[in-house]
Protein backbone atom coordinates (compact mmCIF):
# COMPACT_ATOMS: atom_id res chain seq x y z
CA UNK A 1 0.00 0.00 0.00
CA UNK A 2 2.92 2.29 0.83
CA UNK A 3 4.52 1.48 -1.91
CA UNK A 4 1.90 2.08 -4.97
CA UNK A 5 1.09 5.55 -2.69
CA UNK A 6 4.88 6.26 -3.61
CA UNK A 7 4.51 5.47 -7.00
CA UNK A 8 1.78 7.54 -7.37
CA UNK A 9 3.36 10.12 -6.05
CA UNK A 10 6.40 10.55 -8.01
CA UNK A 11 4.46 10.17 -11.74
CA UNK A 12 2.32 12.97 -10.56
CA UNK A 13 5.16 14.87 -9.70
CA UNK A 14 6.96 13.80 -13.16
CA UNK A 15 3.70 14.91 -15.26
CA UNK A 16 3.57 18.41 -13.30
CA UNK A 17 7.14 18.99 -13.91
CA UNK A 18 6.34 17.66 -17.68
CA UNK A 19 3.98 20.30 -17.86
CA UNK A 20 5.59 23.20 -16.30
CA UNK A 21 8.73 22.49 -18.63
CA UNK A 22 6.45 22.58 -21.50
CA UNK A 23 4.82 25.94 -20.61
CA UNK A 24 8.23 27.87 -20.47
CA UNK A 25 9.36 26.21 -23.63
CA UNK A 26 8.09 28.94 -25.84
CA UNK A 27 10.76 31.41 -24.33
CA UNK A 28 13.33 28.62 -23.55
CA UNK A 29 13.34 27.84 -27.27
CA UNK A 30 13.66 31.77 -28.08
CA UNK A 31 16.54 32.02 -26.01
CA UNK A 32 18.41 28.72 -27.64
CA UNK A 33 17.53 30.14 -30.70
CA UNK A 34 19.22 33.36 -30.07
CA UNK A 35 22.64 30.98 -29.73
CA UNK A 36 22.18 29.93 -33.31
CA UNK A 37 23.53 31.06 -36.56
CA UNK A 38 21.23 32.69 -38.87
CA UNK A 39 21.93 29.95 -41.32
CA UNK A 40 21.54 27.09 -38.85
CA UNK A 41 17.74 28.44 -37.82
CA UNK A 42 16.70 27.84 -41.13
CA UNK A 43 18.32 24.82 -42.49
CA UNK A 44 16.79 22.07 -44.17
CA UNK A 45 15.88 19.73 -43.24
CA UNK A 46 15.63 21.21 -39.44
CA UNK A 47 17.91 20.16 -36.71
CA UNK A 48 17.40 21.01 -33.34
CA UNK A 49 20.85 20.99 -32.32
CA UNK A 50 23.79 22.83 -34.15
CA UNK A 51 26.55 24.96 -33.00
CA UNK A 52 26.27 27.79 -30.71
CA UNK A 53 27.53 30.79 -31.24
CA UNK A 54 27.48 34.51 -30.34
CA UNK A 55 27.20 35.99 -33.37
CA UNK A 56 24.13 37.32 -32.87
CA UNK A 57 25.06 39.27 -29.74
CA UNK A 58 27.89 40.77 -31.49
CA UNK A 59 25.88 41.64 -34.19
CA UNK A 60 22.85 43.81 -32.10
CA UNK A 61 25.39 45.41 -30.20
CA UNK A 62 27.88 46.95 -33.38
CA UNK A 63 24.91 47.07 -35.97
CA UNK A 64 21.81 47.86 -34.42
CA UNK A 65 21.39 50.79 -32.12
CA UNK A 66 20.45 48.16 -29.40
CA UNK A 67 23.28 50.43 -26.62
CA UNK A 68 20.50 53.81 -27.20
CA UNK A 69 17.53 51.64 -26.74
CA UNK A 70 18.48 49.79 -24.02
CA UNK A 71 19.65 53.63 -22.21
CA UNK A 72 16.30 55.22 -23.36
CA UNK A 73 14.37 52.12 -21.66
CA UNK A 74 16.88 52.23 -18.40
CA UNK A 75 15.86 56.26 -18.23
CA UNK A 76 12.66 56.37 -18.73
CA UNK A 77 11.77 53.19 -16.29
CA UNK A 78 14.33 54.73 -13.55
CA UNK A 79 12.99 58.08 -13.57
CA UNK A 80 9.51 56.87 -13.79
CA UNK A 81 9.67 54.92 -11.05
CA UNK A 82 11.26 57.54 -8.73
CA UNK A 83 8.33 60.16 -9.95
CA UNK A 84 5.69 56.65 -8.96
CA UNK A 85 7.64 55.98 -5.72
CA UNK A 86 7.19 59.78 -4.70
CA UNK A 87 3.91 60.29 -5.90
CA UNK A 88 1.97 57.14 -4.49
CA UNK A 89 3.51 57.53 -1.10
CA UNK A 90 2.82 61.60 -0.84
CA UNK A 91 -1.24 60.76 -2.00
CA UNK A 92 -1.24 57.38 0.02
CA UNK A 93 0.39 59.72 3.14
CA UNK A 94 -2.35 62.27 2.91
CA UNK A 95 -5.40 60.05 2.26
CA UNK A 96 -3.77 57.84 5.26
CA UNK A 97 -3.07 60.20 7.72
CA UNK A 98 -5.05 63.48 6.95
CA UNK A 99 -8.29 64.31 7.60
CA UNK A 100 -10.38 66.44 5.17
CA UNK A 101 -13.61 66.64 3.92
CA UNK A 102 -13.13 65.59 0.34
CA UNK A 103 -10.77 62.31 1.15
CA UNK A 104 -13.90 60.00 0.11
CA UNK A 105 -14.47 61.65 -2.72
CA UNK A 106 -10.75 61.78 -3.54
CA UNK A 107 -10.74 58.21 -2.97
CA UNK A 108 -13.14 57.03 -5.25
CA UNK A 109 -12.02 59.75 -7.70
CA UNK A 110 -8.45 57.38 -7.52
CA UNK A 111 -10.28 54.54 -7.78
CA UNK A 112 -12.01 55.70 -11.08
CA UNK A 113 -9.17 56.08 -12.88
CA UNK A 114 -8.54 51.90 -13.02
CA UNK A 115 -11.87 51.91 -15.24
CA UNK A 116 -10.53 54.28 -17.74
CA UNK A 117 -7.82 51.96 -19.44
CA UNK A 118 -4.97 53.44 -21.64
CA UNK A 119 -6.60 51.31 -25.28
CA UNK A 120 -9.89 53.39 -24.70
CA UNK A 121 -8.60 56.96 -24.66
CA UNK A 122 -5.24 56.42 -26.65
CA UNK A 123 -6.89 58.85 -29.44
CA UNK A 124 -7.26 61.75 -27.07
CA UNK A 125 -4.36 60.93 -24.99
CA UNK A 126 -2.47 61.84 -28.04
CA UNK A 127 -4.23 65.19 -28.86
CA UNK A 128 -3.82 66.12 -25.45
CA UNK A 129 -0.05 64.89 -25.69
CA UNK A 130 0.50 66.96 -28.90
CA UNK A 131 -1.08 70.33 -27.66
CA UNK A 132 1.49 70.25 -24.52
CA UNK A 133 4.43 69.12 -26.81
CA UNK A 134 4.77 66.09 -25.10
CA UNK A 135 4.57 63.79 -28.51
CA UNK A 136 8.19 62.67 -28.90
CA UNK A 137 9.88 63.07 -25.75
CA UNK A 138 11.10 61.64 -23.01
CA UNK A 139 9.06 63.54 -20.46
CA UNK A 140 5.81 61.88 -22.67
CA UNK A 141 6.97 58.62 -21.48
CA UNK A 142 7.71 59.35 -18.08
CA UNK A 143 5.41 61.91 -16.27
CA UNK A 144 1.64 60.45 -17.37
CA UNK A 145 1.95 57.19 -16.50
CA UNK A 146 3.33 57.76 -12.90
CA UNK A 147 0.32 58.29 -11.07
CA UNK A 148 -1.88 55.25 -10.65
CA UNK A 149 -4.42 53.85 -8.22
CA UNK A 150 -2.47 50.77 -7.41
CA UNK A 151 0.10 52.54 -6.01
CA UNK A 152 -1.55 54.97 -4.14
CA UNK A 153 -3.71 52.62 -2.80
CA UNK A 154 -1.05 50.46 -1.70
CA UNK A 155 1.05 53.54 0.02
CA UNK A 156 -2.32 53.91 2.15
CA UNK A 157 -3.15 50.71 3.20
CA UNK A 158 0.45 50.56 4.15
CA UNK A 159 0.84 53.89 6.20
CA UNK A 160 -2.36 52.85 7.71
CA UNK A 161 -1.11 50.46 9.36
CA UNK A 162 2.92 50.49 9.51
CA UNK A 163 2.87 54.37 10.90
CA UNK A 164 1.95 55.43 13.69
CA UNK A 165 0.03 58.45 14.49
CA UNK A 166 2.00 58.90 17.88
CA UNK A 167 5.33 59.39 16.09
CA UNK A 168 3.52 62.47 13.58
CA UNK A 169 2.15 64.03 16.76
CA UNK A 170 5.05 64.09 18.82
CA UNK A 171 6.75 65.43 15.77
CA UNK A 172 4.42 68.35 15.46
CA UNK A 173 4.45 68.96 19.04
CA UNK A 174 8.69 69.52 18.16
CA UNK A 175 7.70 72.00 15.79
CA UNK A 176 8.89 69.78 12.80
CA UNK A 177 6.97 71.17 9.16
CA UNK A 178 4.75 68.55 7.49
CA UNK A 179 7.39 68.69 4.35
CA UNK A 180 10.01 67.94 7.09
CA UNK A 181 7.92 64.71 8.87
CA UNK A 182 7.08 63.60 5.19
CA UNK A 183 11.14 63.71 4.07
CA UNK A 184 12.80 62.78 7.93
CA UNK A 185 9.80 60.29 9.14
CA UNK A 186 7.49 58.91 6.51
CA UNK A 187 9.69 58.36 4.00
CA UNK A 188 12.31 56.71 5.81
CA UNK A 189 9.83 54.63 7.73
CA UNK A 190 8.34 53.41 4.29
CA UNK A 191 11.48 51.07 2.97
CA UNK A 192 9.23 48.15 2.38
CA UNK A 193 6.61 50.06 0.66
CA UNK A 194 9.29 51.90 -1.77
CA UNK A 195 10.87 48.16 -2.29
CA UNK A 196 7.58 47.01 -3.50
CA UNK A 197 6.39 49.78 -5.47
CA UNK A 198 9.67 50.28 -7.27
CA UNK A 199 10.08 46.47 -8.42
CA UNK A 200 6.10 46.84 -9.56
CA UNK A 201 6.76 50.01 -11.37
CA UNK A 202 10.00 49.49 -12.65
CA UNK A 203 7.98 45.85 -14.34
CA UNK A 204 5.56 47.73 -15.90
CA UNK A 205 7.41 50.80 -17.48
CA UNK A 206 10.36 48.53 -18.73
CA UNK A 207 7.52 46.29 -20.40
CA UNK A 208 5.37 48.56 -21.83
CA UNK A 209 4.54 48.83 -25.10
CA UNK A 210 1.70 50.67 -25.11
CA UNK A 211 2.50 54.14 -24.33
CA UNK A 212 5.58 54.34 -26.20
CA UNK A 213 3.59 53.38 -29.09
CA UNK A 214 1.71 56.28 -28.96
CA UNK A 215 4.30 58.91 -27.44
CA UNK A 216 7.07 57.76 -29.72
CA UNK A 217 7.47 58.32 -33.51
CA UNK A 218 11.26 58.38 -34.27
CA UNK A 219 13.61 55.75 -33.30
CA UNK A 220 15.63 58.26 -31.51
CA UNK A 221 13.41 57.52 -28.53
CA UNK A 222 12.38 53.96 -29.21
CA UNK A 223 12.15 51.81 -25.72
CA UNK A 224 13.82 48.77 -26.32
CA UNK A 225 10.32 46.99 -26.33
CA UNK A 226 9.22 49.61 -28.57
CA UNK A 227 12.10 48.37 -31.16
CA UNK A 228 11.02 44.56 -30.76
CA UNK A 229 7.80 44.73 -31.63
CA UNK A 230 8.77 47.14 -34.82
CA UNK A 231 11.30 44.87 -36.11
CA UNK A 232 9.42 41.98 -35.29
CA UNK A 233 6.49 43.48 -37.78
CA UNK A 234 8.88 43.71 -40.86
CA UNK A 235 8.57 42.27 -43.68
CA UNK A 236 11.37 40.50 -43.52
CA UNK A 237 12.36 39.56 -40.06
CA UNK A 238 15.74 39.26 -39.21
CA UNK A 239 14.87 36.36 -36.92
CA UNK A 240 18.89 35.93 -35.22
CA UNK A 241 19.26 39.49 -34.24
CA UNK A 242 15.81 40.00 -33.06
CA UNK A 243 15.81 36.52 -30.83
CA UNK A 244 18.91 37.91 -29.29
CA UNK A 245 17.53 41.29 -28.63
CA UNK A 246 14.38 39.61 -27.13
CA UNK A 247 16.37 37.63 -24.63
CA UNK A 248 18.62 40.70 -23.50
CA UNK A 249 15.12 42.97 -23.15
CA UNK A 250 13.63 39.94 -20.41
CA UNK A 251 16.81 40.04 -18.14
CA UNK A 252 16.36 43.42 -15.84
CA UNK A 253 12.73 42.03 -15.03
CA UNK A 254 13.80 38.51 -14.55
CA UNK A 255 16.55 40.02 -12.44
CA UNK A 256 14.26 41.82 -10.55
CA UNK A 257 12.07 38.91 -10.15
CA UNK A 258 14.68 36.55 -8.99
CA UNK A 259 15.53 38.59 -6.09
CA UNK A 260 12.76 40.46 -5.08
CA UNK A 261 9.84 37.89 -5.47
CA UNK A 262 7.78 38.45 -2.49
CA UNK A 263 7.25 42.29 -3.74
CA UNK A 264 5.56 41.20 -6.49
CA UNK A 265 3.15 38.69 -4.57
CA UNK A 266 1.79 42.14 -2.37
CA UNK A 267 0.86 43.91 -5.52
CA UNK A 268 -1.21 40.96 -6.85
CA UNK A 269 -2.87 40.54 -3.59
CA UNK A 270 -4.18 43.96 -3.17
CA UNK A 271 -6.88 42.62 -5.80
CA UNK A 272 -6.28 45.56 -8.33
CA UNK A 273 -5.00 45.86 -11.91
CA UNK A 274 -2.42 48.76 -12.80
CA UNK B 1 -6.62 77.04 7.83
CA UNK B 2 -2.64 75.73 7.02
CA UNK B 3 -3.55 72.04 8.03
CA UNK B 4 -6.22 71.98 5.72
CA UNK B 5 -3.90 72.88 2.80
CA UNK B 6 -1.67 70.50 3.09
CA UNK B 7 -2.83 67.21 2.24
CA UNK B 8 -4.49 68.65 -1.03
CA UNK B 9 -0.78 69.81 -1.40
CA UNK B 10 0.10 66.05 -1.39
CA UNK B 11 -2.64 64.79 -3.64
CA UNK B 12 -2.05 67.53 -6.18
CA UNK B 13 0.94 65.34 -8.46
CA UNK B 14 -1.41 62.43 -9.04
CA UNK B 15 -5.10 64.53 -9.27
CA UNK B 16 -3.30 66.99 -11.24
CA UNK B 17 -1.82 63.23 -13.56
CA UNK B 18 -5.38 62.18 -13.56
CA UNK B 19 -7.30 65.21 -14.52
CA UNK B 20 -4.57 66.13 -17.14
CA UNK B 21 -4.12 62.81 -18.91
CA UNK B 22 -7.19 60.22 -18.17
CA UNK B 23 -10.15 62.65 -17.35
CA UNK B 24 -9.67 65.68 -20.16
CA UNK B 25 -8.80 62.76 -22.66
CA UNK B 26 -11.77 60.55 -21.53
CA UNK B 27 -14.64 63.20 -21.81
CA UNK B 28 -13.03 64.87 -25.21
CA UNK B 29 -13.35 61.50 -26.24
CA UNK B 30 -17.19 61.87 -26.10
CA UNK B 31 -16.87 65.23 -27.51
CA UNK B 32 -14.88 63.69 -30.68
CA UNK B 33 -16.82 60.96 -31.41
CA UNK B 34 -19.84 62.86 -32.51
CA UNK B 35 -17.55 64.67 -34.91
CA UNK B 36 -15.23 63.76 -38.10
CA UNK B 37 -11.94 64.99 -37.23
CA UNK B 38 -9.23 63.72 -38.69
CA UNK B 39 -5.98 63.50 -37.18
CA UNK B 40 -3.95 65.46 -40.06
CA UNK B 41 -5.99 68.73 -40.06
CA UNK B 42 -7.16 68.94 -36.82
CA UNK B 43 -9.83 70.04 -37.81
CA UNK B 44 -13.77 68.59 -38.12
CA UNK B 45 -17.41 69.24 -37.44
CA UNK B 46 -20.65 68.18 -35.55
CA UNK B 47 -22.14 65.37 -36.79
CA UNK B 48 -24.07 64.21 -34.39
CA UNK B 49 -24.69 60.29 -34.17
CA UNK B 50 -24.01 59.83 -37.64
CA UNK B 51 -20.43 57.97 -36.65
CA UNK B 52 -22.15 55.40 -34.70
CA UNK B 53 -24.63 54.78 -37.12
CA UNK B 54 -22.25 54.30 -39.99
CA UNK B 55 -20.35 51.98 -37.66
CA UNK B 56 -23.03 49.63 -37.94
CA UNK B 57 -24.00 50.02 -41.00
CA UNK B 58 -24.52 46.47 -42.72
CA UNK B 59 -22.07 45.05 -43.66
CA UNK B 60 -20.63 47.07 -40.78
CA UNK B 61 -16.79 45.77 -40.58
CA UNK B 62 -16.91 47.05 -36.41
CA UNK B 63 -19.64 45.06 -35.98
CA UNK B 64 -17.40 42.43 -36.82
CA UNK B 65 -14.47 42.90 -35.12
CA UNK B 66 -16.83 43.87 -32.00
CA UNK B 67 -18.40 40.35 -32.46
CA UNK B 68 -15.12 38.46 -32.77
CA UNK B 69 -13.70 40.03 -29.57
CA UNK B 70 -17.03 38.93 -27.39
CA UNK B 71 -16.46 35.29 -29.03
CA UNK B 72 -12.95 35.56 -28.12
CA UNK B 73 -13.76 36.79 -24.45
CA UNK B 74 -16.44 33.97 -24.13
CA UNK B 75 -13.66 31.42 -24.85
CA UNK B 76 -10.68 33.31 -23.30
CA UNK B 77 -12.24 33.19 -19.74
CA UNK B 78 -13.44 29.72 -19.18
CA UNK B 79 -10.41 29.17 -19.99
CA UNK B 80 -7.95 31.19 -18.27
CA UNK B 81 -10.68 30.35 -15.38
CA UNK B 82 -9.73 26.57 -15.28
CA UNK B 83 -6.21 27.56 -16.27
CA UNK B 84 -5.31 29.50 -13.34
CA UNK B 85 -7.52 27.52 -10.82
CA UNK B 86 -5.56 24.01 -12.09
CA UNK B 87 -2.39 25.60 -11.65
CA UNK B 88 -3.17 27.00 -8.38
CA UNK B 89 -4.21 23.54 -6.99
CA UNK B 90 -0.69 22.23 -8.46
CA UNK B 91 1.12 24.93 -6.44
CA UNK B 92 -0.59 24.45 -3.03
CA UNK B 93 -1.02 20.62 -3.17
CA UNK B 94 0.74 18.70 -0.39
CA UNK B 95 1.88 16.25 -2.86
CA UNK B 96 4.08 18.41 -5.12
CA UNK B 97 7.62 18.98 -4.61
CA UNK B 98 9.71 22.35 -5.00
CA UNK B 99 5.83 23.84 -5.42
CA UNK B 100 7.63 28.02 -4.44
CA UNK B 101 9.70 27.40 -7.42
CA UNK B 102 6.83 25.89 -9.97
CA UNK B 103 4.55 28.85 -8.67
CA UNK B 104 7.83 31.15 -10.12
CA UNK B 105 7.92 29.95 -13.26
CA UNK B 106 3.77 29.79 -13.67
CA UNK B 107 3.96 33.22 -12.62
CA UNK B 108 6.97 34.24 -15.13
CA UNK B 109 4.66 34.86 -18.38
CA UNK B 110 2.99 37.68 -16.51
CA UNK B 111 5.89 39.56 -16.19
CA UNK B 112 7.52 39.35 -19.68
CA UNK B 113 6.44 42.09 -21.84
CA UNK B 114 3.77 42.08 -24.94
CA UNK B 115 7.06 42.17 -27.07
CA UNK B 116 8.60 39.46 -25.68
CA UNK B 117 5.04 37.28 -25.94
CA UNK B 118 4.26 38.24 -29.27
CA UNK B 119 7.58 37.39 -30.93
CA UNK B 120 8.48 33.87 -28.92
CA UNK B 121 5.20 32.81 -29.89
CA UNK B 122 5.90 34.03 -33.39
CA UNK B 123 9.16 32.07 -33.22
CA UNK B 124 7.91 29.22 -31.39
CA UNK B 125 4.93 28.58 -33.78
CA UNK B 126 6.90 29.56 -37.32
CA UNK B 127 6.06 27.46 -39.98
CA UNK B 128 9.56 26.32 -40.90
CA UNK B 129 11.27 27.03 -37.93
CA UNK B 130 9.08 26.79 -34.97
CA UNK B 131 9.92 23.85 -32.40
CA UNK B 132 6.44 22.41 -32.84
CA UNK B 133 6.71 22.07 -36.20
CA UNK B 134 10.15 20.69 -36.33
CA UNK B 135 9.10 18.27 -33.81
CA UNK B 136 6.38 17.13 -35.41
CA UNK B 137 8.90 16.71 -38.90
CA UNK B 138 10.90 14.52 -37.11
CA UNK B 139 7.92 12.06 -35.89
CA UNK B 140 7.02 12.40 -39.80
CA UNK B 141 3.87 14.14 -39.12
CA UNK B 142 3.11 17.41 -41.88
CA UNK B 143 4.14 20.52 -39.96
CA UNK B 144 0.88 22.58 -39.27
CA UNK B 145 0.51 26.08 -40.57
CA UNK B 146 -0.41 27.80 -36.81
CA UNK B 147 -0.19 31.53 -37.98
CA UNK B 148 -1.16 31.28 -41.86
CA UNK B 149 -4.74 29.18 -41.45
CA UNK B 150 -7.21 32.01 -39.74
CA UNK B 151 -8.83 29.33 -37.18
CA UNK B 152 -5.68 27.87 -35.97
CA UNK B 153 -4.60 31.79 -35.96
CA UNK B 154 -7.11 32.55 -33.93
CA UNK B 155 -7.00 29.29 -31.58
CA UNK B 156 -2.83 30.48 -31.51
CA UNK B 157 -3.84 33.79 -29.54
CA UNK B 158 -6.45 31.89 -27.14
CA UNK B 159 -3.69 29.79 -26.15
CA UNK B 160 -0.75 33.01 -25.93
CA UNK B 161 -3.74 34.95 -23.96
CA UNK B 162 -4.29 32.12 -21.44
CA UNK B 163 -0.43 31.50 -20.94
CA UNK B 164 -0.07 35.15 -20.68
CA UNK B 165 -2.27 35.83 -17.70
CA UNK B 166 -3.11 32.23 -16.10
CA UNK B 167 0.07 32.66 -13.66
CA UNK B 168 -1.75 35.97 -12.66
CA UNK B 169 -4.68 34.85 -11.52
CA UNK B 170 -3.11 31.35 -9.79
CA UNK B 171 -1.45 34.01 -7.03
CA UNK B 172 -5.44 35.28 -6.45
CA UNK B 173 -6.96 31.42 -6.32
CA UNK B 174 -3.78 30.49 -4.23
CA UNK B 175 -4.20 33.22 -1.58
CA UNK B 176 -8.05 32.58 -1.25
CA UNK B 177 -7.30 28.49 -0.86
CA UNK B 178 -4.45 29.12 1.59
CA UNK B 179 -6.88 31.28 3.19
CA UNK B 180 -9.52 27.97 3.78
CA UNK B 181 -8.66 26.98 7.47
CA UNK B 182 -7.68 23.39 7.95
CA UNK B 183 -10.67 22.18 9.91
CA UNK B 184 -12.58 22.16 5.99
CA UNK B 185 -10.10 20.03 4.50
CA UNK B 186 -9.92 17.61 7.64
CA UNK B 187 -13.75 17.87 7.77
CA UNK B 188 -13.43 17.39 4.14
CA UNK B 189 -11.45 13.91 4.40
CA UNK B 190 -13.57 12.39 7.09
CA UNK B 191 -16.59 13.01 4.60
CA UNK B 192 -15.59 9.84 2.65
CA UNK B 193 -15.70 10.56 -1.16
CA UNK B 194 -12.93 11.18 -3.36
CA UNK B 195 -10.64 13.53 -3.58
CA UNK B 196 -11.77 14.80 -7.53
CA UNK B 197 -15.44 15.16 -5.80
CA UNK B 198 -14.32 16.40 -2.10
CA UNK B 199 -12.53 19.63 -4.07
CA UNK B 200 -15.60 20.73 -6.38
CA UNK B 201 -18.27 19.82 -3.95
CA UNK B 202 -16.51 21.40 -0.78
CA UNK B 203 -13.56 23.44 -1.47
CA UNK B 204 -14.55 24.92 -4.97
CA UNK B 205 -17.59 26.61 -3.26
CA UNK B 206 -15.64 28.65 -0.53
CA UNK B 207 -13.78 30.13 -3.06
CA UNK B 208 -16.81 31.44 -4.75
CA UNK B 209 -15.61 35.72 -4.53
CA UNK B 210 -12.08 34.77 -5.53
CA UNK B 211 -13.75 32.78 -8.47
CA UNK B 212 -15.95 35.67 -9.41
CA UNK B 213 -13.60 38.13 -9.20
CA UNK B 214 -11.27 36.42 -11.57
CA UNK B 215 -13.95 35.91 -14.21
CA UNK B 216 -14.70 39.64 -14.17
CA UNK B 217 -11.46 40.72 -14.47
CA UNK B 218 -9.69 38.17 -17.10
CA UNK B 219 -13.33 39.58 -19.26
CA UNK B 220 -12.27 43.00 -18.55
CA UNK B 221 -8.26 42.15 -19.77
CA UNK B 222 -10.06 40.01 -22.88
CA UNK B 223 -12.09 42.73 -23.91
CA UNK B 224 -9.31 45.32 -24.41
CA UNK B 225 -6.79 42.97 -25.84
CA UNK B 226 -4.45 44.65 -28.03
CA UNK B 227 -0.38 45.13 -27.73
CA UNK B 228 0.34 41.02 -27.40
CA UNK B 229 -1.59 40.61 -30.59
CA UNK B 230 -0.67 43.42 -32.18
CA UNK B 231 2.93 41.86 -31.99
CA UNK B 232 2.04 38.25 -32.68
CA UNK B 233 0.08 38.41 -35.54
CA UNK B 234 -0.80 41.83 -35.74
CA UNK B 235 -4.37 41.47 -36.27
CA UNK B 236 -3.64 38.72 -39.24
CA UNK B 237 -4.02 36.90 -41.32
CA UNK B 238 -6.75 39.09 -42.91
CA UNK B 239 -8.42 40.61 -39.69
CA UNK B 240 -8.49 37.09 -38.61
CA UNK B 241 -7.20 38.10 -34.89
CA UNK B 242 -7.75 41.57 -34.89
CA UNK B 243 -9.98 42.84 -31.80
CA UNK B 244 -11.74 45.90 -30.82
CA UNK B 245 -8.74 48.06 -29.60
CA UNK B 246 -6.65 47.34 -32.33
CA UNK B 247 -9.21 48.60 -34.69
CA UNK B 248 -9.47 51.65 -32.91
CA UNK B 249 -5.53 52.31 -32.75
CA UNK B 250 -5.61 51.72 -36.17
CA UNK B 251 -8.60 53.75 -37.54
CA UNK B 252 -6.90 56.52 -35.52
CA UNK B 253 -3.21 56.37 -36.22
CA UNK B 254 -3.28 54.66 -39.45
CA UNK B 255 -6.46 55.94 -40.97
CA UNK B 256 -6.46 59.42 -39.49
CA UNK B 257 -10.00 58.82 -38.66
CA UNK B 258 -10.17 60.38 -35.55
CA UNK B 259 -13.83 60.97 -35.42
CA UNK B 260 -14.61 57.18 -35.97
CA UNK B 261 -12.19 56.03 -33.53
CA UNK B 262 -13.48 58.10 -30.65
CA UNK B 263 -16.76 56.61 -30.85
CA UNK B 264 -15.20 53.02 -31.48
CA UNK B 265 -13.53 54.25 -28.35
CA UNK B 266 -16.80 55.08 -26.76
CA UNK B 267 -18.39 51.73 -27.24
CA UNK B 268 -15.50 49.62 -25.44
CA UNK B 269 -15.44 52.16 -23.06
CA UNK B 270 -19.06 51.86 -21.82
CA UNK B 271 -18.90 47.97 -22.06
CA UNK B 272 -15.87 47.90 -20.35
CA UNK B 273 -17.46 50.47 -17.34
CA UNK B 274 -20.35 48.27 -17.00
CA UNK B 275 -17.94 45.32 -16.14
CA UNK B 276 -15.60 47.59 -14.36
CA UNK B 277 -18.84 48.57 -11.89
CA UNK B 278 -19.73 45.15 -11.77
CA UNK B 279 -15.76 44.20 -10.36
CA UNK B 280 -16.22 47.12 -7.59
CA UNK B 281 -19.30 45.80 -6.67
CA UNK B 282 -17.93 42.09 -5.99
CA UNK B 283 -14.39 43.70 -4.52
CA UNK B 284 -16.85 45.71 -1.75
CA UNK B 285 -18.81 42.09 -1.41
CA UNK B 286 -15.73 40.58 -0.57
CA UNK B 287 -14.72 43.26 1.70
Amino acid sequence: MKKRKRVLLVILNLIVYTFAIFYVLPIVWTVFSSFKEEADLFSWPPRLITKLTLINYRNIFSKTPLPLFMRNSFLISISATVLTVMISVMSGYALAKYRFGAKGFVSSFTLSMLMIPLQVIMVPIYLVLSKIGMINTLWGLIIPPSATPTGIFLAQRYLLSALPDEILESARIDGAGELRIFFRIVLPLSTPLIAALSVLSFTWRWNDFLWPLIVVGTPKLYTIQLALGMYAGEHIVQWGPLLAMTTISMLPVLVVFLLLQKYFVKGITTGAIK
Amino acid sequence: MKRKVIPWLFLLPSLLIFVIFIVTPALSSFYYSFTDYDMLTLRGKFVSFSNFINLFRMPSDFGRVLIRTFFYTLLVVPLVFFMSLLLSVITTSDFIYGKSFLRALFYWPWLLSPSIIGISWKWFLDYDAGLINILLLKGGFNPISWLIDKRLAFLSVLLVTVWNVAGYFMVMFNAALTAIPNEVYEAAALDGANRWTRFWKIIFPLLKPTSVLVIVLSTIMAMRSFEVIYVFTAGGPGTSTTMVAQRIYHTAFMERRLGVASSMSVILFVILMILSLLQFRILEEKQ
